[in-house]
């Protein structure tokens, strides 16, 4: 055996090296080998050496990654709300904001972008409906799964990159007017209730006019049209064409009073409202019920089955909900 | 050779499913091997692979058009693996047997790799295309040389060729080789220093 002068290490302890590397050493084997290099630094080296080379050499594979990817997509479904949480304490000392909610409000992210204004993020997870009360009085309702950004700086107050789905009852303030930015359109408040939607999974984004009057406006700041109420502004991110129509408006905002209103909508638009709300995937097996129209009031703190249970006595739908090992929920209409 | 450049950033920072199960089937092989060769455990591994990717997750927004997604999961992943060894070798200090001894030389070999790890793992894959894209007289005198460790002599009797002719086609497929894998030569100066010493 070498002792620590000596700086060739025998061919012997070389094999013993890869025996213990390759799980072939005994217990006995080991226990010597390593109590040996603590008095040969040099038989130490080697070890080191002949370790790195051998994880090079080796592509060890687990045997249930694709288990693991859904694991992990499962996990991003629901790591946002804690790490929210979390910077909602590091954040709360810039608070100059209000969170006041009934669901879950999320003071996601701040940061300082100049000395005078900063940024804010707000997000509402799926499940829940946040609301946020502004310094000068202006609130926002969040809806499930919904998220947006707030400036507020010296001569004007901005949303941007709105996600989802948005109620605003804003204080008018003519030394500082607001403005939301969604897709390549601004929307300039002029003092007003309005509800504008703007999922990421939807291609149309809308605004609808509750109370008020706002200015629709493209992204060079040059006005294309006023809203009065009622109006219902619609806007096709595929085909970038807008379209103005007069609507009922009494309901459009019905869910930040926690009701799921559906007038007159197909079971695909409903079950996309479902889907977003109780954070499920429905599939309608079949295509000629896709199409049905329904008008319906519903109760959002409802659960899910009791929904289902309620379609299937109201409409004769048969449905199977099916939990997949990530604790999500495939809902199958038949 | 950047492996960034095959992600669609937008795509990763808006949460799209399909991107991230690229990226994941793409890494997890090689970053689970490494955990698992250095933590000598499988959960362990699984976790710290897991943890990595949904730090990536977590720092979504932040990714821009420079952001080294490779670099920035072997990171994660070789410095949760050293505090990993560190913990287990708090626990083996109690018990008196080698294992303590042998979690710190797994901690000292692991601070001695780098990101050149995983690169060397797709250089595996490249260097194998490679040699099989070698005409075939290269290519056998090649895999006699290098793989069968047979000398030049030897593959000069078993083909019925001179020496120098041997001589010639090796040198031959090695600057086929050289020329092939140089944008891996960083890698491969890490791999032949660590078989030199």
């Amino acid at each position: 055996m070498n002792n620590g002068s000596v700086n060739v290490v025998a061919d012997m302890d070389k094999e013993i090296i890869v025996k213990i590397l390759s799980g072939e050493a005994t217990e006995k084997e080991r226990n010597d080998f390593f109590l040996n290099c603590e008095a040969n630094p040099s038989l130490k080296e080697e070890y080191i050496r002949l370790k790195n080379l051998w994880v090079l050499s080796i592509e060890e594979q687990a045997p249930n990654k694709q288990k693991l990817f859904e694991q992990f997509w499962a996990t991003t479904r629901r790591s946002q709300s804690n790490r929210m949480r979390r910077i909602v304490f590091e954040a709360a000392k810039y608070a100059a904001i209000l969170i006041i909610s009934f669901g879950l409000a999320l003071f996601v992210n701040s940061e300082i972008a100049t000395n005078s204004d900063f940024v804010q993020t707000f997000s509402s997870e799926a499940g829940s409906v946040s609301s946020i009360e502004l310094n000068d009085g202006s609130k926002i309702w969040l809806n499930s799964g919904s998220q947006l950004q707030f400036t507020e700086k010296s001569k004007k107050r901005v949303v941007a990159s709105l996600t989802g789905e948005a109620y605003f009852e804003i204080a008018h303030d003519p030394g500082r007017e607001f403005l939301v930015d969604v897709a390549n359109i601004r929307i300039r408040d002029l003092g007003t209730k309005f509800n504008i939607k703007a999922y990421d999974t939807d291609d149309e984004i809308t605004a609808t006019l509750l109370e008020g009057k706002i200015d629709v406006q493209n992204v060079k700041g040059k006005s294309l049209f006023e809203m009065n109420p009622s109006d219902h502004f619609s806007f096709r991110r595929s085909t970038d064409k807008y379209n103005l129509t007069k609507i009922d408006p009494s309901f459009v905002a019905a869910w930040k009073d926690g009701k799921f209103v559906f007038i007159d909508k197909s079971l695909r638009e409903i079950c996309n409202e479902l889907e977003k709300w109780y954070d499920v995937q429905i599939t309608i097996s079949n295509s000629e019920l896709e199409s049905g129209k329904y008008t319906s009031i519903l109760k959002r703190t409802t659960t899910i089955s009791q929904m289902l249970e309620m379609l299937k006595v109201t409409t004769g739908l048969e449905y199977e909900i099916k939990t997949n090992k990530n604790g999500l929920d495939m809902i199958m209409i038949k | 050779m950047d492996v960034s450049a095959k992600y669609d950033i937008v795509r990763l920072k808006t949460g799209d499913r399909s991107e991230y199960e690229k990226i994941y089937h793409e890494f997890f092989d090689v970053l689970y091997s490494l955990s698992k060769q250095y933590l000598m455990n499988t959960d362990d591994a699984e976790e710290i692979v897991q943890d990595a990717f949904l730090k990536l997750w977590e720092i979504r927004s932040g990714l821009n058009d420079q952001s080294n997604i490779k670099n920035f999961l072997y990171t994660l992943v070789k410095n949760n693996c050293l505090n990993q060894l560190r913990n287990k070798q708090n626990a083996a200090r109690l018990i008196k047997n080698y294992h303590y001894q042998e979690l710190q030389y797994n901690y000292e070999a692991l601070t001695k790799t780098s990101e050149n790890y995983i690169q060397f793992q797709e250089l595996k894959e490249k260097i194998d295309l490679a040699i099989s894209e070698l005409p075939d007289d290269l290519q056998v005198v090649f895999e006699m040389n290098r793989f069968q460790d047979m000398r030049y002599k030897d593959i000069a009797l078993k083909l019925d060729l001179s020496e120098k002719a041997v001589e010639a086609r090796m040198s031959k497929a090695l600057k086929i080789l050289r020329t092939e894998l140089k944008d891996y030569l960083p890698v491969i100066y890490l791999v032949s220093k660590l078989l030199n010493e």
